[in-house]
């Protein structure tokens, strides 16, 4: 019977050895941002509402380290905001990762699979230019997202 | 012998949790119009944290919100500036996740944006 229970607590030891030593399987963030493009001096920035985007992508690894930080996915994620409220820019938001490992080391060793997914959430807004009398034709032209 | 020791550094893991943090330094997290006049009021702290089996909790702008409001609360701001966020994630045995969202920055007034809410 003790012989039973020491089998049952090195199996469970075991276990949580591996899970322990395999490391951590998932990473958060939060990054705040005042504002995702250059706001020009002589514009005037209209708030059209909260709006919230998502880009995601997977990456393998083998022995690697993954591109957590892509700045593509970031201004996917940035741009899907953005164009969901039909503004030219992003303001007080927040940049959010999640990045999920799945070990397929157990299968291949040295293989991992990354789930990475960027949410940008914020104030999506319109830049006008306001334009002096004189100014020139095409001066302080606002950016498309 | 091999056996307790298995389950000591299984315990120890167990205990000690698998932490990974990351995190950025910012000028201010909001539009501060240039005409702004920025009053520093002190430094602030504060964190905001969540746990939960299984799965990680996502760290969205409504938690950095929440941990935000603490912080300016303890000066009566309305304005983060020169502030440090970092995001805490401890995995413990990958059955158990506490999520930490924190701030360490100094809290501002802006006074623009006073002037404004007056002539209102």
């Amino acid at each position: 019977m003790k012989c039973g229970w020491y089998r049952l607590l090195a199996v469970g030891g075991l276990a949580c050895f591996c899970l322990a030593a395999s490391g951590c399987s998932a990473a958060r963030g939060v990054w705040p941002v005042a504002q995702s493009h250059e706001i020009y001096s002589d514009a005037r920035v209209v708030p059209i509402g909260e709006a919230k985007g998502e880009g995601s992508d997977w990456f393998f690894t083998y022995g690697g380290v993954v591109d957590m930080m892509h700045p593509d996915i970031q201004k996917e994620a940035v741009n899907e905001a953005i164009k969901s409220k039909g503004g030219n820019l992003l303001i007080d938001y927040t940049l959010s990762l999640k990045a999920t490992r799945v070990p397929f080391g157990l299968f291949i060793v040295g293989l991992d699979g990354w789930w990475i997914t960027w949410t940008a959430e914020g104030t999506a807004a319109k830049m006008e230019i306001v334009k002096p009398e004189s100014a020139p034709e095409g001066a302080g032209k606002a950016p498309k997202p | 012998m091999f056996i307790r020791t298995i389950l000591a550094v299984g315990l120890v893991l167990a205990l000690e949790g698998c932490t990974t943090v990351l995190g950025t330094n910012i000028a201010t997290d909001s539009v501060v119009p240039p005409t702004a006049d920025i009053q520093p009021l002190g430094k602030v702290q504060a964190a905001v944290s969540s746990g939960q089996f299984l799965w990680a909790r996502e760290t969205d702008k409504q938690m950095y919100d929440e941990a935000k409001r603490a912080a300016l609360k303890q000066k009566g701001g309305d304005l983060l500036i020169n502030a440090k966020i970092t995001t805490t994630l401890t995995s413990y045995l990958a059955l158990y996740y506490k999520t930490e969202v924190a701030i360490d920055g100094t809290a501002a007034k802006s006074c623009l944006k006073r002037r404004e809410q007056d002539s209102r």
